[in-house]
């Protein structure tokens, strides 16, 4: 398994995605954001944080990096599998590799909390912190992309939605971080499941 | 009656704008425009009762003054007060 | 004689300026001028504090006359320090505060440490003012969105309300870091350098921050109106984030002599305190310098606070190398000068020098002694009595949602306090808050405390107290206390009342470090908290007299086991710790009193530390053989407030007897030292007596 965290100017998970992903014994490697050659990797990560300081509106002005256009060709050559996390969720709204929009969440403010989430008929507890964490649905939107939901919905999304999976694009996207419930030290390993999933997906 | 007034609020002049200069350094990597300045600011758009035109601005003026801007940082603009 | 007349409008007294004159043999230009006018200001300068800031014991800290101080464990260090932006914040909440933190993370990058814990005491007047709500917003979100955005979890603080900070709200922000020891970067700077800037542009900010800061905010607005005006400086959290991963990666290179954060003064403090500290010289071009706005005059360049910069002191032959890597972070960087041997500090300006002095003269800055002199309140509060009325069940409900005991979720949920997967818990559910420190295999805990009642009532013993808690704190979550910091909120040093109360408040805390055996590691002085009349500060506000004396401890513990968490359950053995209230015990200065009498008063209960000491190691042990299921110590809102915290973070209810004398409210909600409420299993009577400590099953 050979994983790649994509690092923007202002991300701030990547050092824990990347840890995460070290710890089920992948293979891991930082790419900069203006990197264009993504072969050889089975899963690409869009970590959480700030790319670009969520100026102007999060994950817009990082759709402009080169890798983001590498992405593309990427997912568009079935080259392996994409993960967006938070921001890295808005980085693919905003870029249109995922459908609906991200916005502000209902209460208008930034929202950090262990959520519990209905994931495959279980429940589990992961933590999220974001500001823009709504997602809006579009209007053809097709309910088996639903791959998380949140039991109290604390931003507001339409249907509850907390993370989609496209499985045609190979595309899992979403806000809780699961990355950060991995190692017992911290008092959380909800996070484990996500990964295990991640692992069958990308090497089927 | 009622007025609708649309305000702009930006930075004061020679305060730095963090979200316009990102947002130019980007603009630089791309084919549109290299050198384009951008400012960052508000938009606001007001509905208030008041007995005309005059009143309806002072109005305005003070909610800006009072209410929408810190004067420390930042200058409005009123861009319109319209009888709605 | 142009200068004869600045030096006034810049804040510095004849004293001080015949001084000055005396220092140099002449009298110094326009620029020179305006440099010491910055050096010399209270918040550079530390000129009314040094003398007795010398007090604080600092053995066994890692580099406590660097930027920050450290405790060290293995082979790195963790360091932490805490500063104040309470006077910008009063201006722009938003800004200040988010600029605040931008402050503090700098001190900690400086020293090659990555930032990794954000904790914040904050202090606000009452809720039901409108302007006091508007702060609390302001400043919240300033922290959460530069917080959240560099990547810096905020995982604990403390919040607390009273009339006294009504407008003057207080803002201490406590970083902490950790570096590999072998790899830290001190601002000493040797000659032979080249002098490097890196990060923001400069630009005409905060121009006069430092003197701004040391100003009370005072009279005729329209005067003052303009300066405040020029002192805002705009937070860039983006921008910080790329210096921190630039600096870091420019660290790695062996090509860094020294580094500073360019904070108050800016480029002048930074600069002229590395060579001073390094025992030489140094040469600036200011026409080097990278600028925002056109036409910056030489004093605009040197005092600008514009955010975000950094300065190195790099070998010549690596300098293509770090400018290499600025590139690949898309952060600005100039070389800006040199250093040299001779002992001067020369700056230029299209090549032509236009001011010279020794660093010497400009750091030395002149240091007053203050007027110590006990004010009659003192005396006349101490004697005053709470007279207690009759307990009501309503009572519960009133200190439960008294602001200050009540949930802050408001604030915390609003700061990303697990990023960086180092975080243990929640920042409600302990007294502490636990960072993992994955490299050495253990647990840090943290603090942050304050307790401004007792300390006017009693400013030694109150702030002897205040140490004693944060170690309580640290101690009811397993932790072994390492070190402190602090931030020393006070009013105007120059009149005899905050005089007295900031000596005997440095000596209670000297007091309590040494009998505790904890070393002083780093600190920040913030005076003039107060403003001298009625007049408004922009935006509208009222501001008070002054506030009450707030000196707030931040202190680090360690842990090589995970932490104390409550794991407590039905049918569990509870007890109170440690020193029972009495009818003559003295509760001055207790919230409760506050919040139902509005009554401030009477003597506070003066901390034993033999039973301190027992208490703790009784809790350390017990919890090592694990025996203890919980605990928390007894601190604002008495007995019943800890107990109930316990309760609330299990779901649980109790039955039992808290009330032990005949006086309720004294018995529940009376604040006495040194006490915890313990929670096991089983009974633990038998090791309570084996420690010979006094304790109440309840």
């Amino acid at each position: 398994m050979k994983s790649a965290v994509v690092v923007f100017p202002g991300t701030n998970c990547d050092r824990d995605t990347y840890e995460a992903c070290r710890f089920f014994g992948w293979k891991c490697d930082y790419i900069r954001h203006d990197e264009t050659n993504l072969q050889g990797y089975n899963v690409i990560f869009l970590p959480g944080g700030f790319s670009y300081g969520d100026y102007i509106r999060s994950g817009r002005l990082a759709k402009f990096s080169p890798v983001v256009a590498a992405l593309k060709d990427y997912i568009k050559n079935k080259c392996g599998m994409t993960i967006g996390i938070c921001n890295g969720f808005q980085i693919l709204c905003e870029s249109k590799l995922i459908d609906g929009v991200l916005t502000d969440n209902i209460n208008n403010k930034f929202i950090c909390s262990e959520e519990n989430l209905i994931y495959q008929n279980t429940e589990l507890t992961l933590p999220i912190a974001h500001k823009e964490g709504r997602y809006i649905a579009p209007d053809n939107f097709d309910k088996n992309l639903i791959f998380l939901k949140y039991k109290n919905n604390p931003n507001g999304s339409d249907m509850n939605i907390a993370g989609l999976y496209d499985k045609k694009n190979k595309i899992l996207a979403m806000m809780p971080h699961p990355e950060r419930a991995v190692f017992k030290e911290t008092g959380n390993t909800d996070g484990r499941v996500i990964f295990e999933f991640i692992h069958k997906e990308a090497l089927c | 009656m009622k007025f609708l007034i649309d305000i702009k609020v930006t930075l004061k002049e020679g305060i730095k704008d963090p979200q316009g200069l990102a947002a130019e350094a980007v603009l630089k990597n791309t084919d549109i425009d290299k050198t384009a300045k951008i400012k960052v600011g508000k938009f606001f758009s007001l509905i208030l009762d008041a007995k005309n035109r005059k009143q309806a601005s002072e109005k305005a003026v003070r909610i800006s003054e009072e209410v929408l801007t810190n004067p420390n940082l930042e200058v409005y603009e009123i861009l319109k007060v319209i009888e709605a | 004689m142009l200068t004869d007349y600045l030096y006034k409008q810049l804040g510095l007294s004849d004293f001080e300026y015949n001084e000055i004159k005396k220092r140099l043999n002449r009298t110094p230009n326009m620029l020179e001028t305006y440099l010491f006018s910055a050096m010399w200001s209270e918040h550079c300068g530390y000129k009314h504090s040094k003398n007795y800031l010398k007090l604080f014991p600092n053995d066994n800290a890692v580099l406590n006359e660097e930027n920050s101080g450290g405790i060290e464990i293995g082979n790195h260090v963790i360091f932490f320090k805490m500063e104040s932006h309470n006077h910008p914040s009063a201006i722009d909440p938003y800004q200040g505060a988010a600029t605040g933190v931008g402050g503090i993370i700098r001190d900690i990058l400086t020293l090659n440490a990555r930032p990794v814990a954000i904790l914040d005491s904050l202090k606000f007047g009452q809720l039901n003012e409108g302007k006091n709500k508007y702060l609390l917003e302001g400043i919240v979100k300033g922290i959460s969105d530069y917080g959240n955005s560099i990547g810096v979890p905020t995982i604990g603080g403390e919040t607390s309300f009273d009339e006294c900070f009504s407008g003057l709200p207080l803002v201490n922000v406590m970083a902490v870091g950790i570096a590999k020891k072998n790899k830290i970067v001190k601002s000493i700077a040797k000659s032979g350098g080249i002098v490097v800037l890196l990060g923001s542009l400069t630009g005409r900010d905060g121009i006069h921050g430092a003197s701004f800061a040391s100003k009370e905010l005072k009279s005729h607005s329209g005067h003052i109106k303009k300066e405040n005006r020029l002192s805002i400086q705009t937070a860039d959290p983006f921008m910080k984030k790329k210096v921190i991963e630039a600096s870091l990666e420019i660290f790695k290179s062996d090509g860094i002599i020294s580094a500073q954060d360019c904070g108050a003064a800016g480029i002048l403090s930074a600069s002229s305190e590395m060579a001073f500290k390094g025992n030489c010289g140094m040469e600036l071009f200011l026409d080097k310098v990278l600028v925002r706005e056109e036409n910056m005059q030489p004093w605009e360049i040197m005092l600008s606070e514009s955010q975000e910069r950094m300065i190195f002191i790099v070998k010549e032959q690596y300098l293509n190398h770090i400018f290499d890597i600025a590139a690949k972070f898309e952060v600005n960087i100039c070389a800006i000068g040199r250093t040299i041997p001779e002992k001067e500090y020369r700056l230029f300006w299209n090549n032509e020098i236009i001011a010279n002095i020794a660093p010497e003269v400009l750091n030395n800055c002149i240091t007053y002694n203050l007027n110590n002199k006990e004010p009659d309140y003192i005396k006349e509060y101490a004697s005053k009595t709470c007279q207690d009325t009759e307990f009501k069940e309503q009572d519960i409900i009133e200190i439960l949602k008294c602001p200050d005991i009540a949930s802050k979720k408001y604030i915390y949920s609003q700061y990303d306090y697990m990023v960086g997967n180092r975080t243990v818990s929640k920042p409600e559910n302990t007294s502490s808050n636990a960072l993992w420190i994955k490299e050495e295999k253990c647990f840090c805990g943290f603090t942050a405390d304050s307790d401004y009642r007792k300390t006017y009532l009693n400013p030694f013993e109150g702030s002897r107290n205040t140490v004693y808690e944060a170690f309580r704190n640290l101690i009811s979550c397993g932790f072994r206390p390492k070190g402190i910091t602090n931030c020393l909120n006070f009013a105007n040093p120059e009149k005899d009342e905050c005089a007295f109360q900031f000596i005997e408040s440095v000596k209670g805390i000297s007091q309590a470090c040494k009998e505790l055996k904890i070393p002083v590691v780093s600190g920040n002085v913030s005076f003039y908290n107060e403003n001298s009349t009625h007049n408004p500060v922009p935006p509208a506000f009222f501001v008070p007299s002054k506030i009450l004396p707030v000196p707030v401890i931040g202190m680090a513990g360690i842990s090589y086991k995970n932490i104390l968490k409550n794991n407590l359950k039905e049918n569990y053995f509870i007890y109170l710790a440690g020193r029972d209230i009495t009818c003559d015990s003295d509760t001055g200065g207790a919230l409760y009193q506050k919040l139902f009498y509005n009554f401030l008063g009477g003597k506070i209960d003066i901390v034993d530390t033999n039973l301190e000491l027992q208490l703790a190691d009784f809790i350390l042990n017990m919890y090592s053989e694990n025996k203890i299921s919980a605990c928390n110590d007894v601190s604002k809102g008495g007995v019943f407030v800890s107990l109930f915290e316990l309760l609330h973070t299990a779901h649980l209810g109790f039955k039992g007897n808290l009330i032990n004398i005949e006086n309720a409210r004294k018995s529940l909600f009376g604040e006495v030292t040194g006490r915890y409420i313990v929670c096991s299993k089983r009974s633990l009577e038998s090791d309570f007596k084996k420690y010979n400590l006094p304790f109440r099953f309840l």
